[in-house]
């Protein structure tokens, strides 16, 4: 891998995770964010914006980090399996664990004052749909929530990744001998929003579209003849748009909104993929000259593992606090997570520069 | 206690002499003819659902009423339902999950029906034998939840088995004794847990407890009803009440009536039953209200007994009036959720709220003070400190009644006036006009006709009969004490006369003709005068200067006869003058309020203030209060026990306990305003209708959805709205708000909001209801619409089409551009062509030339041959720069011009070589097309070959073919020449040259030839 790819893999990865604050971020009154959701709210500025940015321009992002970390993975054939999953023990699941023991006792905290224990409660957060004070849900479902359930549940991403290198193997012997079987069963995965526990269609597929690129030395650096940068982002940004016109128009809840809505959400994701992709070659190498930028890139994981559940309890109380205020939700939405990451970041680097050990516990050994 | 003379007082009316009637009841009928939508008069069965519709059975199916109209059901063509019956549904019964039994008796149909989702699912009747000819069918439920069926003449109870969805008679109620039948009639006795079964032979008693069933010759309790033989013989009703007297209705002969205490002793509370019944008539069934009123009905009967009575109330009437009911048998009798009672008969469906006891305190008394129409010319009415009422008539004196409204002999009664006093006298003490008593020493004034006056003293019993000057002989028409205790007359003839306790003085005289009606002493001492054309004046209780005169030319007033004042406060005076007015005496400023503000009728007759401000009003149209504080007027009529509100016109009192008391010819109506005072809030505002067009929507699925979807075209309808309080229900205010067409809660004039013409997009319904105390629904009924619009002005289609428009657009600029680049290619291609071929050409002529120039006269030879190099540089020259303009020439652009210059060209050089040519082109090649580049080189590549050809192959014969294979375009140029060893060959620039060129094309060169064996070579290119 030449450096060029290297930078524009570490600049992607740090955008998608600072932009996944603002899919994290969204505050309409239906905070549940499925590809196929529909809107239950009246068509407003904020809402359409809202919905556009969160359900729309950023579903790009775990898609392009799944497809980086195979592509990544396949860079380190050549060393023992054992040697691997020790590694990735470390870097990814050591710090899961971590991770979701702090949301949990942040959370525990909190319940501890009523003020913020209501903001826990509003905040609807937890994965098993129980916001009930811990002390009331039992060491039974607090250690439930800390293995499988995390109360900061942007960290199913790690969990998931930690199971396709555990997999990695056969996924390897599969695209060497079948891709495209492979690649076609998973893409079905994906585009069914096929998901069972670990093994989900998304990250499956992506994962594997990742570690195929590289393993058959597939260029990734320029595009195809075919490629249009033009016509990928009108392409991405026009079904956005009008996935997110549906999303206000059609019928909640009834399986034509979810067909419609659903196919359009995936070829956006598509679209956006390679425009995003073709399109950061001059911009990653801007950014990456920057000192100050890239030394922010190292703390990407640390943000990604800090940011939930500060900014769902966070969005909840200034919802409570600014309802008085004209424009308080969209105000908040693109104030509140670069907030949120700018502290993150801080944190980061005070425990960083403080605790250089636990830094890199926590961070799995990243950005040391 | 506050109430509990008057409550005596109710008791005791109900035993008032024959010559005046009370109202226990009033009826409200509805029929096929008001409009309303009933199907059918003949009314079998009534049922209230959860949501507080009244669910109507009849002759013609089933419908649904919700206080404005009645809706017809259809079940059919729902999945998983079955139609509903289409005639003659008698019995509805609650079940469980808010659906409940529909039967159809005569067609033995029972079924369940769920008023939600319009379903209907029939149960199978499963008897373990076939049914008897005339067989009848009670439906009932027991506390447990379980429904059953009587089957009358069959003999046996059949019990309801959801998961086989039958009626069988897995029972132990049918566990009776051996050729015992169940009769009609069984009642479970939910305090002692057992169940009365009314059998052809006898009662029988199903004990929970033992499992036990109890008869006549099995008695282990000794149930004293068991042992009385007498009474069970052909039983056909019975029933326990809240007081838990066992009332027991058999047919030894007559029907007979008995009510029997727990212990058995048979009680007096059956009177006014026998007493009632004129006719044939079957008392079949039996009801307890909420507040412990029993109603018995069935052929020909309806009885009430109320909870403090011990006498019946029997129903029914020949010819109805405003309170009567009619009919020929009483079905059934529903008390519905606010109190209201529904009765269902043959000749339409009714419903009352009794004009007598609510929950043990009075509401209303409306009373005939005759059986005679108008026999009472009623004038005024007095309520004295003893607590009699005392009403003034003309011609007949004062008529006095006891706090029960008994009759009593009045001191000034009729026949009463002293034998002595002249004729006329005689008549004008009769005719009394105006009664008042003085706080202080009780004495009673009344005014009478021609200037006559009365002085009665209630503690001496003596009346005086006075005749004073100051009257001038006019009637006197009112009379009123001040603070002051001094009294104020009003006279027919204009007169205001103070009277101070030894004299009457005329404080103001109007003119002859302007009646005084009312004199109203306020609270400053102000003496206001309403009289006749003259409007209302304030005037100095000393001086009679007049401090404030409203009239209709000076004030405003709605006209210029005022009969009735009251005081609110220190400010504000009421005054009726047909409508409303109010005064403030401070700043001398009037309001009126007539209809336009919600006055029921711009007829005002009387106002009266109760203890809490609130102004009774009796207008043309009944009686209304007025709310103040809210500027809100709220009428009570039937539905409230106000019976007589239009007749009461002519006199008010303010009562003790803050009763009030209204009365007019020959009529009497007193109420208790606190009655009125608490009402709870309204329920929740129900959508009872969604008109799209003219067709009605199913609204309860619409409430179930999120939102109701509508397409751009139907954007016309109506929805109606209604609080399921029958009794109330007119008296709510209700607000309605459009949200994304306007925001404002808006009054709503009606109970239905039509909209037309809505533009697509989201709207959200909200309805709520106030009562007249400002008390809202605890909830904000809400219904939202989405009207979409046109597909081609969704968000989503525009948005597409912005995507296409751009995605055209960019790709016409992307081929624009492509062009340019093209041809900006050409050019470079065409300089560089010139750079190359002719730069350096010219370059090398050049040289030659200076060299022949050099050598031209040293070496004359070498001259020679320099100027024939410069010959044929020039001549290759020409040559290239042919082919560079042919090729750019447009008129060249086809295959057919470039295969003649190809043939034209072969032609010359092998011409010239003594070389045959055969040249084959197929038709399909003129089809290709190659763009300017392509054609230049395949040009090039066959000139090239061709030249070889000529120069080093040494043939006599070269064969040239054009063709088109597949998508394949060839070229092949063959000699029979010497042929060449193609590996062995140096591949000079003529050879190097054709192969790039072929690589441009995208096409593959072959070179085939050994020595002696002559040369081919093929070019082909793929076509696109």
């Amino acid at each position: 891998m030449n450096r060029l790819l290297s930078r524009k893999f570490r600049f992607l990865t740090f955008m998608c995770i600072v932009l996944l604050a603002y899919v994290h971020g969204y505050n309409l009154k239906n905070p549940y964010l499925a590809p196929f959701s529909s809107v239950k709210e009246s068509l407003t500025f904020t809402t359409f914006f809202e919905y556009l940015v969160a359900n729309g321009l950023l579903r790009f992002r775990i898609p392009i980090l799944f497809m980086i970390s195979g592509y990544l993975y396949v860079l380190y054939d050549n060393q023992p399996y054992g040697t691997r999953i020790a590694k990735r023990f470390r870097t990814l699941l050591l710090p899961y664990l971590l991770w979701s023991a702090l949301a949990l006792l942040f959370t525990f905290l909190l319940q501890q004052l009523p003020y913020t224990a209501r903001i826990v409660e509003t905040a609807h957060i937890d994965q098993l749909g129980d916001n009930r004070p811990y002390t009331e849900i039992g060491w039974g479902g607090i250690i439930w929530r800390w293995l499988l359930n995390p109360t900061a549940y942007q960290l199913w991403f790690i969990l998931v990744l930690f199971v396709y290198n555990l997999i990695y193997p056969f996924i390897r012997w599969i695209l060497l001998r079948y891709a495209w079987i492979w690649l076609s069963i998973t893409g079905f995965l994906w585009f069914t929003f096929f998901n069972l526990g670990f093994i989900e269609g998304q990250g499956l597929f992506f994962f594997s579209l990742g570690a195929w690129f590289k393993l058959h030395n597939k260029s990734i650096e320029k595009p195809p003849r075919w490629y249009s940068e033009g016509i990928a982002w009108i392409l991405f940004i026009g079904l956005c748009v009008i996935k997110t016109f549906l999303a206000f128009e059609l019928e909640g809840d009834t399986m034509p909104t979810f067909v419609i809505l659903s196919i359009i959400y995936n070829l956006s994701v598509l679209c956006g993929i390679v425009a995003v992709w073709y399109s950061t070659d001059r911009l990653s190498a801007l950014a990456m000259n920057n000192p100050l930028f890239r030394r922010a890139t190292g703390y990407s994981f640390f943000l990604y593992g800090m940011h939930i559940p500060l900014l769902p309890y966070a969005m909840t109380a200034v919802m409570g606090i600014g309802a008085a205020f004209p424009l308080y939700r969209i105000t908040a939405y693109l104030l509140l997570p670069a907030a949120v990451m700018a502290l993150c970041l801080l944190c980061g680097w005070l425990l960083k520069r403080l605790w250089p050990d636990g830094y890199a516990l926590i961070a799995g050994g990243r950005g040391l | 206690m506050k109430h509990c003379w008057l409550s005596c007082l109710l008791v005791c009316c109900s035993l008032l002499p024959a010559r005046a009637q009370t109202f226990r009841s009033a009826f409200n009928r509805i029929s096929t003819e008001d409009g309303f939508g009933l199907a059918s008069d003949h009314i079998l069965a009534l049922h209230q659902d959860d949501k507080g519709y009244l669910w109507i059975g009849g002759a013609n199916g089933m419908q649904r009423y919700d206080g404005h109209k009645f809706v017809n059901i259809s079940t059919g063509g729902k999945p998983g339902s079955e139609e509903l019956p289409a005639a003659s549904v008698d019995r509805f019964l609650p079940a469980d999950s808010g659906r409940f039994w529909v039967a159809a008796t005569s067609y033995q149909q029972f079924g369940l029906f769920d008023p939600v989702r319009f379903t209907y699912r029939s149960a199978r009747l499963a008897p373990s034998a076939p049914l008897p000819p005339r067989s009848e069918f009670k439906l009932w439920r027991d506390s447990k939840g379980n429904t059953y069926i009587n089957v009358f003449r069959y003999g046996k109870i059949l019990r309801y088995d959801p998961e086989r969805n039958e009626f069988n008679e897995k029972t132990p109620l049918n566990n009776l004794p051996k050729g015992w039948k169940i009769a009609f009639n069984s009642f479970e006795d939910t305090v002692k847990r057992r169940y009365w079964l009314v059998c052809e032979q006898g009662l029988a008693v199903y004990d929970e407890a033992s499992r036990q069933m109890w008869h006549k010759g099995f008695n282990p309790q000794q149930l004293p009803l068991l042992n009385n033989e007498h009474i069970q013989q052909a039983a056909n009703l019975f029933f326990i009440d809240k007081q838990r007297r066992h009332w027991l209705f058999h047919w030894p002969g007559d029907q007979e009536f008995h009510c029997f205490n727990e212990q058995g002793l048979e009680l007096t509370d059956t009177a006014g039953i026998r007493s009632s019944l004129r006719t044939y008539a079957e008392l079949a069934h039996m009801r307890e209200t909420r507040n412990g009123d029993i109603w018995v009905y069935g052929a020909a009967n309806l009885f009430q007994l109320s909870k403090e009575s011990h006498r019946f109330q029997f129903y029914r009437d020949q010819f109805l009036d405003n309170f009567g009911i009619r009919y020929e048998m009483v079905y059934d009798l529903l008390e519905a959720r606010d109190g209201m009672v529904w009765i269902a008969t043959d000749q339409g469906l009714y419903y009352t709220r009794g004009t007598g006891i609510q929950k043990g305190s009075p509401t209303a008394i409306n009373m005939f003070l005759s059986q005679n129409p108008g026999e009472y010319e009623v004038t005024d009415l007095l309520e004295l400190k003893s607590g009699d009422y005392w009403i003034s008539t003309w011609g007949k004196g004062v008529m006095a009644m006891d706090r029960a409204f008994r009759r009593k002999n009045a001191p000034m009664g009729e026949g009463t006036v002293p034998a002595q006093l002249p004729q006329a006298a005689k008549v004008g003490y009769q005719q009394v006009w105006t009664m008042c008593q003085q706080k202080e020493s009780g004495i009673v004034w009344l005014g009478c006709q021609a200037g006559l006056l009365m002085r009665y003293n209630p503690a001496t019993g003596k009346t005086e009969y006075l005749h004073p000057p100051e009257f001038d002989n006019r009637t006197i028409r009112y009379i009123t004490e001040d603070s002051k205790g001094r009294l104020w007359f009003g006279t027919q003839g204009g007169r205001v006369i103070k009277y101070e306790g030894n004299r009457f003085t005329v404080v103001k005289e109007l003119e002859k003709s302007a009646i005084v009606y009312k004199v109203f002493a306020d609270t400053d001492g102000w003496i206001w005068v309403a009289a006749q054309d003259r409007g209302v004046m304030a005037i100095d209780p000393d001086t009679g200067r007049e401090l404030l005169h409203f009239t209709r030319e000076d004030g405003g007033m709605y006209n210029n006869s005022p009969r009735d004042i009251e005081q609110l406060n220190d400010s504000l005076m009421y005054v009726s003058a047909e409508a409303l007015h109010i005064i403030n005496k401070r700043r001398g400023s009037l309001r009126v309020i007539t209809t336009a503000q919600g006055l029921p009728s711009n007829s005002i007759r009387r106002i009266r203030m109760d203890a809490r401000g609130y102004l009774w009003i009796i207008t043309l149209n009944g009686l209304c209060r007025y709310d103040h504080t809210k500027d809100r007027f709220t009428p009570y009529g039937k539905k409230d026990g106000i019976l007589l509100g239009t007749v009461t016109n002519v006199a008010d009192y303010l009562c003790s306990e803050n009763f009030v008391m209204f009365v007019g010819p020959n009529a009497l109506m007193f109420f208790n305003p606190e009655r009125y005072y608490n009402n709870p809030a309204p329920p929740n505002v129900t959508i009872t209708d969604f008109l799209l067009g003219n067709r009605y929507l199913p609204i309860d699925s619409l409430q179930n959805m999120r939102e109701v979807r509508l397409s751009a075209d139907q954007n016309n309808f109506t929805i109606s709205f209604a609080c399921l309080d029958f009794i109330n229900r007119d008296k709510y205010v209700y607000y309605y708000q459009l949200e994304g067409l306007d925001d404002a809660w808006i009054k709503a004039d009606r109970l239905d909001l039509a909209l037309a013409g809505l533009s697509p997009g989201r709207y959200t319904f909200r309805v709520k209801a106030e009562n007249i105390d400002g008390l809202v629904s605890k909830e904000i009924t809400s219904l939202r619409l989405y009207i979409q619009p046109p597909f081609w002005r969704t968000g989503w289609f525009l948005s597409s089409m912005l995507m296409l428009f751009t995605i055209i657009g960019y790709t016409m600029h992307r081929m624009r551009v492509n062009r340019l680049l093209a041809v900006e290619g050409i050019r470079n291609r065409v300089a560089r062509d010139l750079h190359d071929d002719m730069g350096s050409t010219l370059s090398t002529i050049n040289i030659l030339s200076s060299m022949a120039k050099a050598k031209m006269h040293s070496d004359e030879a070498r001259a020679v041959e320099y100027i024939n190099k410069i010959s044929d540089n020039s001549q290759r020259m020409m040559e290239a720069m042919d082919d560079i303009v042919w090729a750019i020439k447009p008129a060249n652009d086809s295959m057919q011009k470039l295969v003649a210059r190809l043939r034209e060209f072969a032609t010359q050089v092998f011409e010239a070589k003594d070389i045959d040519l055969s040249f084959v082109a197929g038709d399909e090649v003129n089809d290709v097309k190659l763009d300017m580049e392509a054609r230049r080189d395949f040009f090039l590549i066959g000139k090239e070959a061709i030249n070889n050809a000529a120069k080093y192959a040494k043939c006599s014969l070269v064969t040239i073919e054009v063709q088109v294979t597949g998508r394949e375009l060839s070229l092949r140029v063959q000699d029979n020449g010497i042929g060449f060893d193609p590996q062995a060959a140096d591949g000079g620039n003529g050879m190097g040259n054709m192969q790039r060129r072929a690589q441009a094309l995208r096409g593959q060169l072959k070179i085939n030839s050994k020595p002696g064996a002559g040369t081919e070579i093929i070019l082909q290119v793929p076509l696109p």
